[in-house]
């Protein structure tokens, strides 16, 4: 993997070998060919660069991570025009799932690792009744219509999404605690003895002692208030409000399908259900509403691969019963406990790709849209605030891109070009579901 | 009025102990005015022996003195001494009494013949008997078991009847005028409680009277002996949250203001009007297992802003009347219920969720009695009828204020605004007395009641309209049958009632057990209730012992249901984490046990009391077809009692130990189970010791001094949010003139 992103980093279009599925803990890509070189005159600031920036154009057949041709310049200091850049569309087509993951849809599980189970045959199959997540997924659909999915919201579209933000047991309610367990734990002495090990995030000092862990209170519940309060109170472009909340509530669905993976497994098996539910809205794998239909749109493998982990966690909990009662992850022996991590890292990896496709889609219209001399405000402001949740896994995966798509999103209004660069970065960085 | 003081030396207790003589009292008093005068408007009240209203029903009177001497900390608090009765609190601004395993709405509450209950009422505990300030209280009845011929609808569980203190009536001074003020102030540890009344009773001749007062108390934090563990898990039970100390409460707490004024005209010998007025306010009451919930940020909190109830009404009474209508009482009441909800999360919330809803009650009763006729040598024969009808109209709003940017927006409100509902009933009660052995009773009512409530048919909200009445008729009777002297047996047959109200069919609510959603097609559920039983009424001994069944068609209770119910765009429904709904269960439900208590009067001022209760309820499984087929009902109070020592001097000291316990109640319903307030696996039992001294210098002076729980046991009555309090002192200090 490491290798892959350095290459495609570079921006270096050559050939890139493939990763060894042995040396990553991500599915693998095939061998990237045909692919061309870019001139990468600038890779600093990613604002200032007047050179062309030789990117391919037109491939689609190649993995991601590349754009073919050099297609503008941009002029200093502006990223709103005379930036065209042609940016290849997403091919995940090379891309195969590592050998332990949980395939349903490759002969009903038959030919991988995983032990016969309740998701080999198709849709995902409940364990309790359908959650109450699939209400909170209709209100986020509805803030959508009110807010980003039309232009100029008014004041009022904003205190109408907002009751819908607030409404008991809703989104909000979940946002306010939610975690981001790929940070470490809280140390269990800091525990708040009342509170249960996994809402220790409630507690307000712990979240602000661990603001990376607590992020729903930290730093998601913070940044959608304020952007709720702007909209409604007509405060400058109501379009960046929105896209902000897009970009704050996109990335606690994000987590929370991650999260409710893991405490199916270790607080209570119908959590399952709320993993599904948050990323499908509670609906068909074709048809999903919430993130699953926004990465579905732009990616029906990363759209399937996620939904494919989804199912490996629920295939797990079906494993990892006895006679109906659902015992939890550290009551089970070594080898259940290493069969969860199996598919509840297919998932996460699942989750970053469909997550950074998102992403990229938003670059790409940001590319577009500096090339059209349209306004790109917009759609950095939901940059800024969903590019910088793949910091920590980028980082992980490769220092050196993470660090320019980093850079990137401290931007205040970079060139088209820093833009295909930071996608060429994602790219290589995320390649595959 | 002189003081009732005798001869040095222990108080005998009982029948044998001297009554004191009125001596001040007014000549042309009725026997009633007569024992206002002797024990009102001074902080004297002794009592001998209480009497039920109902003399051969399972019941139990809390008097004036018991108020005083045990410093209960509301009305609901002031019953935890009768048996077959168990209190619960969701919060610490809250008490809802069990009555044989019924609370709530299934248990009828009135005050001075006043229905209190209105269609707001909801399943399960509610806060209204809290509102009646015990301060103004003469006595408090439990009528133990269905009671629905004399009381109506609800009272499936048993009733609970207030008797609020009257003016005195006095002749006055040579005038003819006489004023009597009091001034009390009370305080707690465990709660931070500080609080007073002041209070006067004025009148002239004996023909007019005016007994009043105004109270106010602020209340803190309140302290428990620590956490309670789990029976199941050995863990502390999440709920309520604890301050850092491992004893303070989070969610407790509240102030409230109290105003009453009772004007009496005596109009003469038969003839008395009373206008009565009782305003009780409370405020900042959180309701302490949702402040904060188990699962939320922990400065996330719903109060209870504004719990208000005010009743103002009329009665006219005629004693010694023609023989059809030997005894009148008729009521004219208004009532008006008022609560203001706020869910936010302190002082940084940028966002508030704000539900009011009125109740405004109009209602009247007329309570008549005829003569005791004479029908044969031996054979004597009364008759009680009435009637009664309460009209319910309801407002019921709901706002979100975003309080960052100062913009509010209505949202659904908990009811149906505009709702509207009427219970009412004609009934009698006939009682045949023979040969001073048997008294037989029967009687019977028959009911309409109306319900009214505007739909809201946007897919958003979903509420269907609602045009339901329902008629009917139930019956009840008994046989008394003295065996011995002052040794009874006791058999009842009542049927009890309760149409559903506009909670159940049109309210939406957090609840404890989850988001409950209406459901409009409920009907009436109906209690048939049998008790045997003794009572002994000795010089020594007082003693009443009950074995109970009550049969329950159509039990109403919460059930889960799906969120595909939900209506279709409705969010917060489909958000729920559990969503529950009130259903008839189809079958026949029990709550049987057993109940009583024991009353010892010794010599050298000495006493004892003892009361104990058994309930043991189960019903058909709410999901037809799962096992097992019956399932325990929900918040059945475990085997619980009390035991009283006391002891009394004339000179006016007394002291008394008091025991309360309980054991575990392991028994739970599935949505016990997800209930925060019961922890898992059950609420474990108890054992709590109070200790009370206090002196009465009639009648000027009364000191009350209480150590509650002196072991600082940490123990929770089952179903509760709060733990009971730890171990500290209350005081009452009563100056009067």
């Amino acid at each position: 993997m490491r290798n892959l992103a350095l290459c495609t980093a570079l921006v270096a279009l050559t050939a890139c070998p493939a990763e060894d599925p042995g040396t990553t803990d991500s599915p693998t890509t095939a061998p990237t060919t045909d692919q061309t070189t870019t001139d990468t005159t600038d890779g600093t600031d990613g604002t200032d660069t007047t050179a062309t920036t030789d990117v391919p154009t037109g491939t689609t057949d190649t993995p991601t991570g590349t754009t073919d041709e050099p297609t503008g310049t941009t002029d200093p200091g502006t990223t709103t025009e005379g930036a065209c850049i042609d940016i290849p569309g997403i091919d995940e087509s090379g891309c195969e799932p590592l050998a332990t993951d949980y395939q349903p849809r490759e002969n009903n599980s038959a030919d991988d690792e995983w032990p016969a189970c309740v998701s080999d045959t198709g849709p995902y199959t409940l364990v309790d009744s359908p959650p109450s997540t699939i209400a909170r997924i209709v209100a986020y659909e509805n803030i959508a219509d009110l807010l980003w999915r039309k232009a100029d919201p008014t004041a009022d579209d904003f205190t109408a999404a907002r009751n819908e933000y607030v409404l008991p047991e809703g989104l909000e309610s979940r946002l306010v605690r939610r975690e981001d367990l790929h940070y470490p734990a809280i140390p269990e002495d800091e525990w708040d003895p009342q509170v249960d090990a996994d809402k220790q995030c409630t507690v307000e000092a712990l979240a602000a002692k661990y603001p990376e862990r607590c992020v729903g209170p930290s730093g998601m519940k913070p940044l959608v208030d304020e952007a709720f309060a702007a909209g409604q109170a007509g405060e400058g472009d109501p379009n960046i409000h929105a896209a902000r909340i897009h970009g704050g509530l996109l990335w606690f669905l994000y987590l929370s399908v991650y999260k409710e993976a893991n405490t199916c497994a270790t607080v209570a098996p119908k959590d399952c259900d709320s993993a599904w539910a948050y990323y499908t809205g509670g609906e068909a794998i074709d048809a999903p509403i919430g993130m699953g239909a926004e990465v579905n749109t732009l990616s029906a493998n990363a759209h399937e691969r996620i939904h494919d982990g989804i199912l490996a966690t629920r295939c797990w909990r079906d494993i990892a019963q006895d006679m109906g009662n659902y015992p939890l992850l550290e009551e089970l022996p070594a080898d259940q406990q290493d069969l969860f991590e199996q598919g509840w890292e297919q998932l996460d990896q699942g989750l970053h790709r469909g997550y950074a496709v998102i992403v990229r889609d938003h670059m790409q219209q940001y590319i577009d849209a500096a090339c059209s001399s349209a306004e790109t405000n917009v759609l950095w402001a939901f940059l800024q605030v969903a590019g910088p949740v793949l910091d920590r896994e980028a980082e992980e995966r490769d220092a050196a891109a993470a660090a320019d798509l980093t850079g990137l999103w401290s931007a205040e209004s970079p060139a088209a070009e820093d833009v295909a660069k930071g996608i060429a970065a994602l790219d290589a960085i995320f390649p595959c579901p | 009025m002189p003081s009732q003081t005798g001869p040095k030396g222990p108080v005998p207790e009982g029948p044998s102990a001297p009554t004191a003589a009125p001596t001040a009292a007014p000549t042309k008093l009725t026997k009633e005015a007569t024992e206002q005068a002797r024990t009102v408007g001074r902080t004297t009240v002794r009592d001998t022996r209480a009497q039920a209203t109902h003399d051969t029903r399972a019941a139990s009177v809390v008097t004036r003195r018991d108020l005083e001497e045990r410093l209960p900390r509301s009305a609901p608090d002031a019953l935890r001494f009768e048996p077959g009765v168990y209190v619960q609190q969701t919060a610490h601004g809250q008490g809802s009494p069990f009555v044989r395993g019924l609370t709530g709405q299934q248990t009828v509450m009135m005050f001075d013949g006043i229905r209190l209950n209105n269609s707001t009422f909801r399943y399960g505990p509610n806060q209204y008997f809290f509102t009646i300030d015990s301060r103004t209280l003469q006595k408090l009845e439990v009528l133990r078991g269905a009671s629905s011929t004399r009381y109506g609808s609800d009272a499936m569980g048993g009733a609970l009847l207030a008797t609020p203190i009257d003016p005195s009536l006095e002749l006055g001074g040579p005038r003819g005028w006489y004023g009597h003020s009091k001034a009390m102030m009370r305080t707690g540890t465990a709660d931070g409680e500080i609080g007073g009344r002041a209070q006067l009773d004025v009148g002239y001749k004996g023909k007019v009277g005016l007994f009043g007062g105004v109270g106010y108390r602020d209340v803190g934090l309140l302290r428990a002996g620590g956490k309670l563990l789990s029976p199941s898990t050995g863990q502390p039970v999440k709920s309520p949250l604890f301050a850092a100390d491992g004893v303070t409460q989070r969610g407790t707490g509240f102030r409230e203001f109290t105003a009453d004024a009772r004007l009496v005209y005596q109009v003469n010998d038969k003839h008395r009007l009373t206008l009565g007025y009782y305003d009780y306010r409370q405020f900042d009451a959180p309701r302490t297992d949702r402040c904060p919930p188990v699962t939320a940020p922990q400065s996330e909190c719903l109060t209870y802003d504004e719990q208000f109830r005010t009743l103002v009404y009329g009665a006219y009474d005629v004693h010694d009347g023609p023989a059809a209508a030997e005894s009148v009482r008729w009521t004219v009441s208004y009532q008006h219920q008022h609560e203001r909800r706020r869910f936010d999360r302190g002082p940084d919330s940028t966002y508030r969720i704000i539900g009011r809803d009125e109740v405004y009650t109009i209602g009247t009763g007329l309570n008549i009695g005829t003569k005791k006729f004479r029908l044969a040598r031996g054979v004597d024969f009364q008759v009680n009828y009435g009637l009664d009808a309460y009209f319910d109209t309801l407002r019921s709003h709901a706002w979100n204020t975003f309080l960052d940017v100062g913009i509010t927006t209505p949202t659904t409100s908990q009811y149906a605004s505009g709702s509207r509902y009427l219970t009412s009933g004609v009934w009698t009660e006939a009682r045949l007395g023979l040969f001073d052995r048997v008294e037989l009773r029967a009687g019977g009512r028959g009911s309409l009641v109306v319900a009214q409530a505007p739909g809201n048919l946007d897919a958003m909200v979903g509420r269907r309209p609602i045009d339901q009445v329902w008629g009917g008729g139930v019956g009840g009777g008994g046989i008394a049958v003295r065996l011995v002297d002052g040794l009874r047996w006791i058999t009842n047959l009542d049927q009890g009632f309760r149409a559903p109200n506009l909670d159940d069919l049109t309210s939406r609510q957090a609840t404890g057990a989850g988001q409950q959603y209406e459901n409009p097609n409920l009907r009436p559920e109906r209690a048939l209730s049998l008790e045997t039983g003794f009572r002994i009424e000795r010089p020594r001994i007082e003693l009443q012992l009950f074995a109970f069944q009550s049969w329950i068609d159509r039990l109403i209770t919460r059930v889960r249901f799906d969120r595909d119910q939900c209506p279709p765009e409705d969010v917060v429904c489909g958000a729920a984490v559990y969503n529950v709904t009130l259903a008839n269960i189809v079958g026949t439900s029990h709550i049987r046990g057993v109940d009583g208590a024991v009353r010892l009067f010794l010599p050298k001022g000495f006493g004892m009391r003892a009361t104990a209760a058994y309930t043991w309820g189960d019903g058909p499984n709410p999901v037809t077809g799962l096992d097992p087929v019956r399932v325990p009902l929900s918040r059945i109070p475990p085997l619980n009692g009390t035991v009283e020592i006391n002891w009394r001097h004339r000179l006016g000291f007394f002291a008394s130990s008091a025991l309360r316990w309980a054991r575990p109640q392991t028994r739970l319903t599935e949505t016990d189970k997800n209930d925060q307030r019961i922890p898992q696996g059950g609420t474990p039992g108890f054992a709590v010791l109070d200790l009370r001294a206090g002196y009465r210098l009639q009648p000027h002076a009364l000191v009350v001094l209480v150590l509650e729980n002196v072991t600082n046991a940490a123990y929770r009555y089952h179903g509760s949010s709060i733990n009971g309090p730890g171990r500290g002192a209350n005081v009452l200090i009563e100056v009067g003139f």
